[in-house]
């Protein structure tokens, strides 16, 4: 099954042109590795599935589950299966983190017509996803991201992930700023997270994640467009041996 | 007769004629200036009556005493106290506000109080208070306004050296007229924490004076206002360094969320010889509705080098960056305004009515 297919996708940022004729196709059950050098579009692609504004589509199609992605509001792309883990988690004084997990969980309820978590059950699940994380349950009630280390905002973002499951969870470099035993924590999540009726795309600059959540294929991003797929393999070539034999 | 146990208090014969005439005075034009002073003149020398509800004051260590029947001892600490206070500036809607009085309270604390004290304004009127923490007393105190007529509330605080209270004031009912006036003076290693909240309401002036008098006192003063269609609210807050060694911080956060006008002017004022103060405001205002007018001023008075001062003030809109991380979580994008919304008044509540206040500011949000 096709969870997403993205065609020769052209994107502005003011105006400049970005993404220049992506194409990438995701079925259920995989998960796909972006690579790519610096300013090669790669958070440019994450944003743009997750509706940022700010960034324009010009030319090209995204499908997710069928649907036109590109004519959705954010939070329509949301309630349909799209997630975005951020590579700058965003601080929010004054809004508890469980304020908002309950606010973000209500909204897909409701979307979807599904009944309403009740406070208990929510917070019963909120604190066992919490704790596979290691994140301790008084970190539900400080501000959303307040003051979390970049450790902690990397495994908030995955604990949003795994309360919401989403169809594809799109995580933008979030192994950057991770010391090993947090990007073990944070894979395990991820790892636990794969079903055969969902997907990830993992964004990164460094091979070492991929030694804990083994992509299906890996993508090379480079000038805006997709120039190289591949195996795993593929991935262990360019950390040894950098970007610069691919042509571009 | 209105007003007189106040004035013999005092030990002033005539209040009125005083603020009258202050009230003419270009300084008093100048801190008026955003708000006609004559309607709340008016307001206040045709109130009458006034009633505060008081609870917890049954408790070892507290004494409260109406202002018509002080014994000698309460009588000499209240006129000290405002001899004391008096050495800064002058309220002059204060003073007639006094002079109109009908009742009045006099809280004498000593040691440390448990329960907190609650003074609930429930009708309109002129209701001053006079609350006076002896050497090392700790306290809470809570005054709200429910008053559905206007209302006059004039609050003197001294707090006595190595004493520390937590007060919260809170103006939370849409009352047609409201003056508020808050006087605290703080001696030597006296702490002091406000939390000051405003929800609403259609003319409002809130008057807070915090004077340190004392070396190594410290004073935190917070709150959140939200000013609705229609409403007007000026806020005047002043913390005086009178001696050295002493810190104040302030963050008032303030949203307008209708057709209405928000002033918040915030002094602070370093005397010379106040070594070593070391003062901070911060003031931020969120315009949520394109016709509310948010208008910020703060103001540094320092006549000494040694000292440590910030102050900010914005006028802004909501972040863009987090309006996007929630509506791409899902949150429909006008839910996503309020819960910032409310996040951004949220930060500057605290104390044990933090939730009343907050359901509140919830409610009164677009």
């Amino acid at each position: 099954m096709k969870l997403l297919q993205v065609e020769n996708l052209h994107v502005n940022v003011q105006g400049e042109p970005i993404l220049k004729g992506l194409t990438l196709s995701i079925d259920a059950g995989e998960v796909h590795a972006i690579m790519g050098p610096n300013g090669s579009g790669k958070s440019t692609l994450a944003a743009v599935l997750a509706g940022r504004p700010g960034y324009e589509p010009v030319d090209g199609e995204v499908r997710f589950l069928g649907e036109d992605l590109m004519a959705l509001e954010p939070e329509a792309r949301a309630h349909l299966g799209m997630f975005l883990a951020f590579q700058y988690p965003v601080e929010i004084p004054g809004v508890s983190n469980m304020e908002f997990l309950k606010a973000a969980l209500d909204s897909h309820h409701a979307a979807l017509g599904r009944p309403q978590a009740s406070a208990v059950e929510f917070m019963k699940r909120v604190r066992a996803l919490a704790a596979t994380l290691d994140l301790s349950p008084e970190f539900l009630k400080r501000g959303v991201n307040e003051g979390f280390s970049g450790g902690e905002k990397k495994r908030n973002e995955i604990l949003q992930m795994l309360l919401l499951e989403p169809r594809l969870a799109v995580l933008d470099e979030t192994d950057s700023g991770l010391d090993i035993d947090a990007l073990q924590v944070v894979a395990a999540g991820v790892n636990g997270f794969r079903r055969d009726d969902n997907g990830v795309l993992l964004i990164t600059h460094y091979q070492r994640l991929l030694d804990h959540i083994v992509p299906d294929q890996v993508h090379v991003l480079s000038g805006g467009r997709i120039v190289q797929s591949g195996d795993r393999t593929l991935a262990l070539k360019l950390e040894r041996e950098g970007y610069g034999w691919l042509a571009t | 007769m209105a007003g007189d146990v106040t004035q013999a208090l005092l030990e002033e014969a005539d209040l009125e004629s005083a603020a009258a005439l202050a009230l003419a005075e270009p300084l008093a034009r100048e801190l008026w200036k955003y708000t006609p002073v004559q309607g709340f003149v008016d307001a206040v020398r045709a109130a009458t009556g006034g009633r505060a509800e008081l609870s917890g004051c049954d408790q070892p260590g507290v004494r409260v005493l109406p202002l018509d029947s002080l014994d000698a001892e309460s009588k000499a600490l209240l006129q000290q106290a405002v001899a004391r206070q008096r050495l800064a500036e002058r309220y002059p809607l204060t003073d007639l506000a006094w002079a109109r009085a009908a009742g009045g309270w006099f809280v004498s604390i000593s040691g440390a109080v448990a329960e907190p004290l609650t003074i609930r304004y429930a009708e309109p009127g002129v209701v001053p208070l006079f609350v006076h923490l002896a050497a090392g007393a700790r306290a809470t105190l809570l005054e709200r306004a429910d008053a559905d007529g206007f209302l006059a509330q004039t609050t003197l605080v001294a707090v006595d050296d190595g004493a520390e209270l937590e007060h919260v004031r809170q103006a939370l009912q849409p009352g047609p007229g409201h003056y508020s006036s808050l006087n605290v003076r703080l001696g030597a290693n006296a702490r002091y924490r406000l939390n000051h909240t405003v929800c609403g309401g259609r003319r409002r002036r809130a008057e807070v004076h915090v004077t340190l008098d004392g070396r190594g006192a410290e004073a935190e003063l917070g709150g959140a206002y939200l000013v609705e269609g229609g409403g007007h609210l000026d806020q005047q807050v002043v913390v005086e360094h009178r001696i050295g060694d002493t810190v104040s911080r302030q963050t008032f956060h303030g949203i307008g969320a209708g057709k209405g006008r928000s002033v918040f002017n915030g002094r602070i004022h370093i005397h010379p010889h106040a070594a070593r103060s070391d003062a901070r405001l911060n003031n931020r205002n969120l315009a949520v509705h394109p016709e509310a007018e948010m208008n910020t001023k703060p103001e540094l008075e320092i006549y000494t080098d040694d000292v440590r001062c910030a102050h900010g003030a914005t006028v802004g809109q909501l972040s863009a960056d987090a309006q996007f991380y929630l509506v791409s979580r899902g949150i429909p994008a006008a839910e996503a305004r309020r819960l910032l919304s409310h996040g951004f008044v949220r930060e500057c509540l605290w104390g044990p009515w933090a939730d009343a206040a907050a359901e509140r500011f919830r409610a009164a949000l677009p």
